[in-house]
Formats: C-alpha cells, sequence, structure tokens
C-alpha cells in the first residue's frame, strides 16, 4: 500500500465529444477516472461504451474535449501507448496471426509485460498457440484478449467485453484471476459488459454511460444507495407517482412498489406508513434507469 | 463463512457481519488472526477494496485490531461487545416484527408468550 495518495487523475476526459459522420457517439463526457480501482463502465447497447474505451485509450481522436493521462493529452502520447492497453471484444488487425506471435509483438510492446504470468493464463485457458486468431472460437478470442489485459499488467486496462462468448466457467475463472491480480498488482481497471449481475461485485466505481453522455460517476456502494424499491399500499403511494424520481412502477391488488432514484429524505416517515423500503440489485437498477430515459427522450422527439 | 446475498444490500456490510458471526460463534477467537483483504476479495469474488471496507469498519468499532507488517487480529473482549450489540438488534429485528406481524393476525401478548414457552418445553 502507498503511504502518500496521489490526487493526479491518472485518466480523465473533460467535455468530450465524438462525431462519425453526422452521428453523435460521445456527447460532452466528463469523469475523472480514480487510481488503482476496478470502475464497471455500464450502458444500453449503442450507448458509446466502445467509443468512449477507444477514446480513452487514444486510439481515435476526440471531435471536442480533452482526454488526460498523468495531466497530458492521450493522443500520439508515447507515455499513453505504453501504459494504457486496450482490449477491444475483437481485434480485427489479429486475424492472421498465431496466437504464439500475438503474444510475442505483446511482449514487446507492452514495458512490463509478465511472460511467466502470460503462459500461465495461455495454459489455464488452453489456448492453442499455433492457431490463428481468425480461426479461434469467439470465446478463445475474447480469452486471448484477456491474456493481454491481465498480462500486460499495464497502468491503465480496458476491457470491452472481456467475457465474450465465453462460458460461465470461463467467466468465473476471469473473475478470479482479474481479483487475484489486480489484489497483486492493483492498477487502473475499466471494464465495460452487459452481465451486470455478475460482474457488480467486482467494481469499486460505476461509470453510467447514456446516449453518449456519462451520466454518473460513483461508488458502487453510493451509486446503489441512490435507489430502493419502496411497496406498500397503493393509496399512499400512487400519488408519488409522478415525482421525477420514480423511474418505475407496478401496482398488483392494492399494493403498489416503486423504483426511487434520489435521496429519501422522508425514509422514517415512509417506514411508519408501513411502507416497505428495500435495495434494488444493480442489474435491475441498471434496466430500470435505462428504460426511464429512454422513454423520456422519446417524449422529447415528440416535442 | 456464508454465501454473500445479492439483494442490493451493500457488500462490505454482509463482510463485516460474517465476521461478527464467526466471532459470535467461536470460529473466529479473541486475539486469532482474521484473513486478510486479499484472501476475502478472492473467496467472495469481490472487490479488494470493498473487503477492506468491511474489515476497517470492525477495525473502527474496534473489534478488530491491526498488527503492523502481520494482518488484522480480533480484539480482546471482542465477542462481548458484539453480543451486547446485536442483542440490541434483536429487538428491532425479531420482537418487533414479531409483535406487528403477531397484532395483525390478531395474536395477543400472551398467546405469544404461549407459544414461546410451547417452544421451549419442545426443544427440552
Amino acid at each position: 500500500m502507498r503511504d502518500t495518495i496521489d490526487t493526479t487523475p491518472l485518466l480523465e476526459c473533460r467535455h468530450v465529444s465524438k462525431q462519425f459522420s453526422g452521428t453523435i457517439a460521445v456527447k460532452e463526457a466528463t469523469a475523472s477516472f480514480e487510481r488503482d480501482a476496478i470502475h464497471g463502465l455500464l450502458g444500453a447497447n449503442g450507448a458509446g461504451k466502445t467509443t468512449l474505451l477507444h477514446l480513452l485509450s487514444g486510439q481515435i481522436f476526440q471531435t471536442q474535449g480533452d482526454i488526460l493521462y498523468e495531466g497530458y493529452p492521450v493522443h500520439e502520447n508515447p507515455q499513453a501507448v505504453a501504459n494504457i492497453c486496450f482490449v477491444k471484444s475483437e481485434e480485427r488487425s489479429w486475424m492472421d496471426y498465431k496466437v504464439k506471435h500475438l503474444m510475442n509483438f505483446c511482449s514487446l510492446l507492452y514495458p512490463h509485460w509478465d511472460e511467466e504470468f502470460a503462459n500461465e493464463l495461455l495454459r489455464t485457458f488452453r489456448l492453442p498457440l499455433g492457431r490463428r486468431y481468425k480461426n479461434l472460437s469467439r470465446g478463445m478470442q475474447s480469452l486471448v484478449g484477456i491474456v493481454r489485459g491481465l498480462a500486460s499488467r499495464c497502468q491503465v486496462t480496458l476491457f470491452d467485453e472481456p467475457t465474450l462468448g465465453l462460458d460461465a466457467d470461463m467467466r468465473e475463472t476471469f473473475y478470479d484471476l482479474l481479483i487475484r491480480d489486480f489484489s497483486e498488482n492493483p492498477r487502473t481497471i475499466i471494464l465495460s459488459t452487459h452481465l451486470i449481475d455478475e460482474s457488480a461485485k467486482l467494481f469499486q466505481y460505476i461509470t453510467l454511460i447514456e446516449q453518449g453522455t456519462i451520466t454518473t460517476h460513483l461508488e458502487t456502494e453510493q451509486f446503489m444507495e441512490q435507489a430502493h424499491y419502496l411497496q406498500g399500499n397503493s393509496s399512499l403511494l400512487e400519488r408519488l407517482s409522478e415525482d421525477p424520481h420514480v423511474l418505475h412502477q407496478e401496482s398488483l391488488a392494492g399494493t403498489t412498489r416503486l423504483v426511487w432514484w434520489g435521496d429519501l429524505d422522508n425514509r422514517e416517515q415512509l417506514i411508519h406508513q408501513g411502507i416497505d423500503i428495500q435495495p434494488v440489485p444493480l442489474q435491475k437498477l441498471f434496466v430500470y434507469l435505462t428504460r426511464k430515459r429512454l422513454k423520456s427522450s422519446q417524449s422529447e422527439d415528440v416535442i | 463463512m456464508g454465501l454473500l446475498r445479492d439483494d442490493g444490500r451493500p457488500i462490505f456490510l454482509q463482510i463485516a457481519e460474517k465476521i461478527e458471526d464467526d466471532i459470535i460463534e467461536g470460529r473466529l477467537p479473541e486475539e486469532s488472526q482474521v484473513p486478510s483483504t486479499n484472501q476475502f476479495a478472492a473467496f467472495y469474488q469481490i472487490n479488494p477494496a470493498t473487503a477492506a471496507k468491511g474489515v476497517n469498519m470492525l477495525v473502527d468499532q474496534e473489534i478488530l485490531y491491526k498488527k503492523r507488517g502481520i494482518g488484522m487480529f480480533v480484539a480482546e473482549g471482542a465477542r462481548v461487545v458484539l453480543i451486547e450489540k446485536r442483542k440490541e438488534q434483536f429487538y428491532e429485528q425479531y420482537v418487533v416484527t414479531m409483535i406487528n406481524e403477531a397484532a395483525k393476525l390478531g395474536i395477543t401478548t400472551r398467546q405469544l408468550s404461549e407459544m414461546i414457552s410451547r417452544m421451549e418445553s419442545n426443544e427440552s
């Protein structure tokens, strides 16, 4: 453990936008990613997760805004290139290379590459060293990416859907390895996933991206504390249904259940009125948040 | 140590409660060493920072103490302190809930105490 805490953000984006021929993929995204932490990047399909990761890695250039690694622009910055490892869900440029050649390439590219660990991972995942990347199954391609991401031991590692195509067994193996390796070699990891249920407990921070904008960046527990199920007598709860804090509402036989997003100032009063207050699991919360935003953007379109 | 529940309750609280249970039930005797943060993280497949938060909560409450360079240990007297704390929670968590449910069903306090006596005689 370090004695002094370095407060310069390792990686941050400030008001970053990216436009692809008319389509805005990322809009005014601002976040500072805490050092030596595992971050979960969550967002619906097409929300801009992959574009944001490309931008953070310096592999594409933003239309607007700043992306800074240790305070310096990330794009065409040799320090950033050597210390940021971006594991895409599929590597188009790797197609014709054999696994063993890709590993050699990684060992040249990354200054902290741990060859012994890479070999251990290759054995664990039973990856065929002599096979070309394009001839690997979807899951095996993901595993090659995982080997690269873990063994590179980069200060910043970005994983885009690292578990795509992996069966439950291999996903568990990946989570175990990630926790073990992160414990031994703390570094900044940003991981995008749509398997929220099973990966939520890996994340210290959660970054939520919606329609290209980072809408929430909080410690996982604070994020979860923002949401509550309120369940009880409909006559009491239906009065709240127009409140903007309500993400979701359903009723059955005189009982109403709300999902409340935000501070709950009148908790004691609600409990006193017999309202049951429960936490909302992350996966559910993500669904409610996504639906709510979709609905409000559709109604904006109508206006 | 049981399983963690995926019910949205903060994981660090669940970790702290599991350590508390282990101390109360004697699996972690006083002055014994507590698993490291990384061991908790690996066992429960959780972020090490979350595990550390649960452990540190118990350090703040002087249930655990830190030996520099060695690890975390159960403090002397921790068990009694925890049992007292749990007794207070017992009233809120079980007694109040039970009495509210009993009232809903029209069970009187006398009937309740009869049920408890019946349970006790069945046990012996």
